[in-house]
């Protein structure tokens, strides 16, 4: 049913139950899976070198991330692939599966800060509306 | 007495700059943002407190004193000159005709737009109005900068135009600023050449001085470009000038020489962004006035639109003949309307040399914070450069393979 499967993870302990989640369903579909994080940096800075301190500290992050969701997956006999871009959460998911024409984006629940959410929304709920696959939401 | 009351001040805005610092990282904003929001907060918090004489509070202890004063002037002399110094040389050579085109226009229009709005609609004094031209004539590279990382333009050949073009609208900017209020007499003439021939031997001469002593502790090379700093500021300042200009020509000056000293930018950057440039954002948003800003909604408005349709029409026609699609010189024009620290740097010179009054101080800082938002989503929503699917999956492998740096994660991350 499932041949290509995406987990959004960000690092939090929602997203651990994510890559649990979306590990056990490509081990059971045999399916591939693709863990893709997104790094989210602030647009209005002061300074250029404020924007290469964050990127640099975000893409660090993000990497450790990727190599451990990577070794996670293969624990389990599943072996993944591993990407970072940049962006706003929901679009570049959305973005991204439809390049790779994923069937399944697993992803957590909370993401935003509870003031961001009310102003943007969240990712969970633009990606669901906006994704032309099947989403499942990770509590 | 006296001591102990000194350091309470220092502790209170050091407080504020400790806040603002965690409540940067905590909401993903930039640190600069939060510190003028704070500020605004504190600012108007402590006013409101004197004025009910809360447990006897007077609003004079949050005033920046003549030492606050100082720290925020070098903050903001050194934030222009790191601004100046951010420039890849060779990216004005490159398409130096489109840079020049676009930039100067991106400076002019809004420059001449916003200073008749305020001149000739607002009523506002000549000087006050010239203020409010130079304010809202400022792009800002950093906001500029950040959108690009994110869309991975930085690396095309648009976004390296856009850029360039950014720093020659800042530099309009600071000429403006610098030329406008300066005294015509033998001051400004002896800080013109001795400004001419700093710039000339500075570059050859810091190269040689950082590569005899940059592996010093005490960092003599640093020691020296505030030396050059402070000297070639205390004589714009001497000719009723501004010292932001030299530092922002210095930064240009010795852009070449610090990209190969990333050593030295990295502690020079952290002694910044630690201790000096928190007064100087701080100072910037204490002195906005929000009853000030109710009054000058309409303005405010106003004001922005004014500086965004003058950008549309200095820029749009000049990216469009330089090649430019449409979708991309609109994202340009808008790019080009941001503006944050060059604006504030301006309402604060006029505020602090009485060129401008508190309320006007307000209305024209809120229009260059709303200046570096509202545009960025507007570009960002709307007219974003479409990416290929192909692009984006190279973009993300890079990042991928990227090899470890030597900085270490700040909480590793942990599957159980």
């Amino acid at each position: 049913m499932f041949n290509k499967i995406l987990a959004a993870i960000d690092g939090s302990p929602t997203s651990e139950k994510v890559l649990a989640v979306a590990v056990d369903i490509a081990a059971r579909y045999g399916a591939e899976l693709i863990a893709l994080s997104v790094a989210e940096l602030p647009e209005v800075v002061a300074m250029v070198d404020e924007v290469d301190e964050l990127r640099q500290s975000a893409d660090e992050y993000f990497r450790k991330i990727g190599e451990a969701a990577v070794e996670y997956a293969r624990s389990r006999g599943v072996k993944p692939r591993s990407f970072v871009v940049r962006g706003h959460a929901a679009s570049e998911i959305i973005r991204f599966a439809e390049a790779e024409s994923v069937d399944l984006i697993v992803l957590g629940r909370q993401g935003h800060s509870r003031i961001a959410r009310f102003f943007l929304g969240s990712t969970t709920d633009r990606v669901s509306e906006h994704c032309h696959c099947t989403v499942m939401i990770v509590k | 007495m006296e001591t102990s009351w000194t350091w309470g001040i220092a502790a209170v805005w050091l407080g504020l700059a400790l806040v603002a610092s965690l409540l940067s990282i905590r909401f993903k904003m930039s640190v600069a943002l939060v510190e003028i929001l704070t500020g605004i907060v504190a600012g108007n918090l402590s006013l409101a407190l004197a004025r009910l004489e809360f447990l006897g509070f007077q609003h004079w202890k949050l005033e920046p004193n003549e030492w606050i004063k100082f720290l925020a002037g070098f903050g903001s002399i050194l934030l222009t000159f790191m601004a100046g110094a951010e420039i890849e040389p060779s990216l004005l050579r490159k398409s130096l005709k489109a840079t020049f085109s676009i930039g100067f226009a991106s400076f002019l229009a809004p420059f001449l737009a916003a200073t008749a709005y305020a001149y000739y609609v607002s009523g506002w004094e000549w000087n006050a109005s010239l203020i409010c031209g130079i304010a809202l004539s400022t792009t800002s590279v950093a906001v500029v900068y950040a959108v690009m990382v994110e869309t991975g333009l930085n690396e095309t050949e648009l976004g390296k135009l856009i850029l360039a073009a950014c720093f020659i609208t800042d530099l309009g900017t600071v000429v403006a600023l610098g030329a406008c209020f300066a005294n015509y007499n033998w001051t400004l003439a002896l800080f013109a050449v001795v400004a001419v021939i700093v710039l000339w031997l500075a570059p050859g001469f810091v190269n040689w001085f950082f590569s005899r002593y940059a592996t010093h502790m005490s960092e003599p090379g640093v020691k020296f470009v505030f030396f050059v700093l402070f000297a070639l500021g205390s004589l714009a300042a001497l000719a009723n000038s501004e010292a932001v200009l030299p530092a922002y020509l210095v930064g240009l000056g010795l852009a070449g020489v610090f990209a190969r000293q990333r050593e030295t930018v990295r502690r020079l950057r952290t002694t910044v962004f630690a201790f000096l440039t928190p007064f100087y954002f701080l100072n910037a948003g204490m002195k906005v006035y929000l009853p000030a800003l109710w009054a000058g909604l309409g303005l405010i408005v106003i004001l922005l639109a004014v500086k965004i349709m003058a950008k549309a029409i200095g820029v749009w026609p000049l990216a469009r003949m330089f090649g430019m699609g449409a979708r991309e010189s609109h994202y340009t024009t808008l790019l080009m309307s941001t503006g944050l620290t060059f604006g504030t740097i301006s309402a604060l010179f006029g505020l602090n040399n009485h060129y401008i009054d508190e309320a006007q101080y307000s209305i024209l800082v809120t229009v260059v914070i709303a200046s570096a938002v509202a545009p960025t989503v507007i570009a960002q929503t709307w007219f974003k450069p479409r990416m290929e699917p192909a692009d984006l999956l190279e973009r993300a492998t890079e990042a991928a393979l990227r090899p470890p740096s030597d900085s270490s994660s700040e909480r590793p991350w942990a599957t159980s």
